[in-house]
């Protein structure tokens, strides 16, 4: 037989085959009992084929079982394949003479063995079995690379799935299973599948075009990927505000290959915004589950300032102070046990008070800065001679002992001098002072960073009568509960440390007694103003003020401002009938645990990412040709290339992350996707409307 | 976001007291009396005017589509379910998918009122898209037409066998549960079909791929592989009604998979895809 004759023949019985299955549409009852006229059925979606109740076992399709064999030897062969080219060496074998002689051979013999075994293959791949047994294929590798975790890297599946069956599964290639060979050539074994179907059915018939479109539709979907993946390219651009790039970082599934793409423009970073939702602070209740808790309820703060009930019984709650910037003041209250005071604002009404006692060197004045005057509070009026200018003063060193029997004593000590506290009990040997301690690591000794008094620190030798030796510490002036010794037991001792002051130039004294304020300059009065107990009418200075001739200090919760810097709530909560008081704030996580075992937190929310907006520009030619700004879901299209929002920093809020994406195979996708979704609803509902009488009955 | 306890909690327990009424309606000593034989339906209607209502309610208040967590598509299933059955009622008389629907909305509705969203959760940016609204739906009427197939399916598989061999084309009642089975399947097919191509086009808009391997894309592929397989089979020649609905009754099995199933999945931590 030479050559033209078996081409003849070939397509003689191919138009044979055809025909027959032709008649077998028109529901011919010989064709229908020849071999792989099932599929003609297969196609004709929605019709009605009388089924006899036994399978034409004549046919030369292989049946179901023989279809699974057919695909899982495929599968074998496929995988073997993959394994031999990832072994080592591999990849030099290939490419010597022998090796390539060897895979020409290989590749000749698998093409003779398809060109004898033709017709057999012919009717199997296009039988309805082979289909079934190929879907049922993709769906159990499906399924696995679910239940197998992929990606995840030698030491992970060793380490999940322990050392045999990790290594099995990562020499099967299942720890990336859906990019693997055997994966995609059962893809392409599908698609040549329905390709030879709708060849073997003709199935460009007006009838059959809803099966056409739905497996054609397949077919160009998955050529439409192919394209992308081996014409594309995906790559990743990193960019801050003002930054032009002109390249792209190359990626494969999301690793960097080291390769740089030029773009042949420039995208340059206008902005990036991240738009948050607004953040809330709530009160939550959460109850046990298991091990963990579950949030069960939320409540607003404005909603709960009645009793709300939150569990069994009388459990309840309600919010009885809401303080957006929570801070703790220290107030003034009358008290017939205090001393003179006055409560200045500087800046007015709901400014921070600052409150002054008279007699008390330490705690009467106040300086406010260098545009203010230094503020000084005294009960009576000066008399004649006594000093009115306050004179400027050397840094002081201030150290306060409270004593075994509770007594406390406050001297000013100096350097290398040493003192007695506690009726001469207690001997204390000041060592050194350094202005800005600092503790070196390296040469194990205390040092001073710098001359300005910022971490100023005391040296310290105590020594008690009847002990012998003595004990050393260091006090610091910023840190008061440094200074108990180790275990705690022995004296207390505090370190206060005032700086240096020049003279103030302007001074104004707040006589409490007759309600006049003095203006003081060069130590001389300039004016005396009589400006009452209270109001803000002191002479060259905005501030309201208050004198109480007798005044404690207590501490009192108050917000400082109406934002929310530092929320706190205060609660009030009943069980059994009793009422207990609880301060919750958002910054600390210290929810309140309730008799029942569940929990009352308040929380507030961090900014939860509302929008990712980067505002880009293409430059291209030194010209800006297109700005956008891109969002997600609302990507940049330019020169080929897709530009997505993909990535930002919370830490560097003018950085965007930027994935670049060229694919070819888009329009072609989009194109199979429609094909599907087309030729579904035409076989399915459009069809039996157009050709009733091929409807089922 | 707002507190949601209150917000629903009341309507969804009239809801599933309403679905409990229509198990009680269907219940053959009540329906002999011809009085009462709209009753079911009349009840499963009057629970999806409910469940309207609280859909739109949350839609309202949490200012975007209610189809974020398991708890709000908990609610939304049975509102898609019900409106498939009406359609079934309506096309093909097939009253008898009331109790049905009941039974999978209470499922779901025990649930939602155990574990309520004590807040409405804010729609991530990738969420944020025209194509949010269209694909959760069409999934969901996917869904709901391949419960109702399962049952059709399953209500062909209890009715006796006729003598002489031939395929079951008509239940005990004389209704063709099988056909009506098959119907079913291809709605819903039809339906999963969109639904996929949707949220394709939407990935690649979003991540810039179709498809990203993600533990629910693979398992809504499973979902489409297993009924396109039952279509194969069934048009095969050797394959008779019966056995194909073995495999239209087990194919459900990967749609509650798919809908429940992934925070079993080792795959699944950080999918956009999982409920949390």
């Amino acid at each position: 037989m030479n050559a033209g004759t078996a081409r003849a023949d070939r397509s003689g019985r191919l138009a044979d085959d055809l025909q027959r299955f032709g008649r077998a549409m028109e529901g011919d009852a010989d064709a229908r009992a020849a071999p792989g006229c099932e599929m003609a059925s297969a196609v004709t979606i929605g019709r009605a084929v009388p089924r006899g109740p036994s399978g034409d076992r004549e046919g030369r399709s292989p049946g179901l079982a023989g279809c699974f064999l057919w695909v899982g030897a495929t599968w074998a062969a496929l995988l073997a394949a993959d394994r031999l080219l990832a072994l080592p060496g591999a990849g030099e074998l290939a490419r010597s003479a022998p090796g390539q002689a060897a895979g020409i051979l290989a590749v000749a013999a698998l093409a003779t063995a398809v060109w004898v075994k033709r017709r057999a293959l012919y009717l199997t791949v296009t039988s309805i079995e082979f289909s079934v047994a190929l879907m049922t294929a993709l769906l159990a590798a499906t399924v696995a690379g679910t239940l197998i975790l992929q990606h995840a890297g030698a030491a992970d599946m060793h380490r999940i799935y322990g050392a045999a069956l990790g290594d099995f599964l990562l020499r099967a290639g299942l720890d990336d299973l859906f990019h693997s060979l055997w994966f995609g050539g059962l893809l392409v074994l599908l698609c040549g599948s329905l390709v030879l179907t709708v060849v073997r059915n003709r199935a460009w018939q007006m009838a059959m075009w809803g099966a056409l479109l739905s497996h054609l539709g397949v077919v160009v979907i998955v050529a439409g990927g192919f394209i992308g993946h081996f014409l594309g390219m995906k790559g990743f651009i990193g960019l801050h505000e003002g930054e032009v790039a002109t390249a792209v970082a190359e990626t494969d599934h999301g690793a960097p290959t080291g390769r740089r793409v030029p773009l042949g423009f420039g995208l340059r970073l206008d902005d990036f915004e991240m738009e948050a939702y607004a953040p809330e602070h709530r009160i939550r209740l959460y109850v046990r589950d298991g091990d963990s808790a579950r949030l069960a309820r939320s409540f607003d703060l404005d909603k709960a300032k009645d009793w709300t009930p939150i569990g069994r019984g009388d459990l309840a709650f309600r919010v009885t102070g809401v303080y957006p910037d929570f801070e703790l003041a220290d107030e003034l209250r009358p008290a017939s046990s205090g001393a003179p005071a006055l409560e200045l604002r500087p800046g007015g009404d709901g400014a921070r008070p600052v409150n002054l006692f008279a007699g008390d060197p330490s705690r009467d004045r106040v300086d406010l800065g260098p545009e203010g005057p230094l503020v000084r509070f005294v009960w009576e009026a000066p008399g004649d001679g006594a000093a009115l200018g306050e004179t400027g003063r050397p840094e002081a060193h201030r150290l306060s002992v409270a004593s075994a029997s509770g007594a406390l004593e406050e001297r000013l000590v100096l350097p290398g001098r040493e003192y007695g506290f506690d009726g001469g009990a207690l001997r204390v040997r000041v060592l050194q002072y350094l202005p800005d301690f600092l503790y070196d690591g390296e040469t194990r000794e205390a040092r001073s960073r710098s001359a300005a008094p910022n971490n100023p620190a005391l040296q310290v030798a105590i020594g008690s009568d009847g002990v012998p030796g003595e004990e050393t510490r260091w006090l610091f002036a910023r840190m008061p509960d440094f200074g108990s010794s180790r275990d705690g037991a022995g004296p207390r001792l505090a370190y206060r440390h005032e700086p240096a002051r020049a003279a103030p130039d302007r001074e104004l004294l707040i006589v409490g007694e007759t309600g006049e304020a003095w203006r003081v300059e060069g130590g001389r009065v300039v004016e005396r103003t009589a400006v009452g107990r209270s109001g803000a009418a002191l002479p060259g200075l905005a501030a309201s003020f208050r004198v109480l001739p007798s005044a404690v200090e207590a501490r009192t919760p108050r917000t400082r401002s109406e934002a929310w810097r530092n929320p706190v709530v205060d609660l009030a909560y009943r069980s059994a009938g009793q009422e207990r008081p609880a301060r919750l704030a958002a910054s600390h996580a210290r929810p309140l645990r309730l008799p029942d075992g569940s929990i009352l937190a308040f929380e507030g929310d961090d900014e939860e990412p509302k929008a990712f907006r980067s505002r880009l520009a293409v430059i291209a030619d030194g010209e800006v040709a297109a700005t956008r700004a891109i969002e997600v879901n609302h990507p940049l299209t330019y020169g080929g290339y897709a530009f997505y929002q993909s990535d930002y920093r919370k830490e560097d809020p003018s950085y965007s992350g930027i994935l670049v994406v060229r694919d070819p195979g888009l329009p072609v996708v989009l194109a199979g996707l429609a094909m599907i979704c087309a030729g579904l609803l035409y076989a399915f509902y459009a069809r039996p409307r157009l050709h009733p009488h091929r409807a089922r009955p | 976001m707002t507190a949601t306890w209150l917000l629903d909690q009341p309507t969804v327990a009239v809801m599933a007291a309403l679905h409990a009424g229509v198990l009680g309606a269907s219940a053959p000593f009540v329906r002999r009396r011809p009085a009462l034989r709209r009753l079911p339906l009349a009840l499963l209607m009057a629970a999806f005017a409910a469940n309207t209502w609280v859909i739109a309610n949350r839609w309202v208040v949490a200012d975007r589509a209610p189809f974020k967590t398991l708890y709000e598509t908990l609610l939304f299933y049975p509102w898609c379910i019900a409106l498939v059955v009406f359609m079934l009622v309506a096309v093909h008389r097939l009253e008898v998918l009331a109790p049905f629907a009941s039974i999978a909305s209470l499922l779901g509705l025990g649930y939602a009122l155990g574990r309520p969203d004590a807040e409405v959760v804010n729609l991530p940016p990738a969420l944020q898209s025209g194509w949010f609204v269209p694909h959760v739906v069409t999934y969901f009427f996917a869904y709901a037409a391949l419960f109702a197939s399962f049952v059709l399916a399953a209500l062909a598989l209890a009715a006796p066998r006729p003598a002489g061999g031939r395929p079951a084309e008509a239940g005990a009642a004389g209704v063709p549960y099988e056909r009506h089975a098959h119907q079913a399947a291809l709605f819903g097919l039809s339906a999963l079909t969109l639904g996929l191509v949707m949220g394709a086009v939407w990935a690649k808009y979003a991540w810039g791929d179709y498809w990203s391997w993600d533990p629910k894309e693979n398992w809504a592929l499973v979902s489409w592989l297993a009924y396109a397989i039952y279509v194969h089979l069934r048009h095969a020649r050797r394959w008779e009604a019966r056995p194909a609905m073995w495999v239209l009754a087990a194919a459900f099995g990967a749609v509650v998979f798919t809908y429940f199933g992934m925070s079993l999945l080792p795959t699944a931590a950080g999918s956009l895809h999982v409920y949390q």
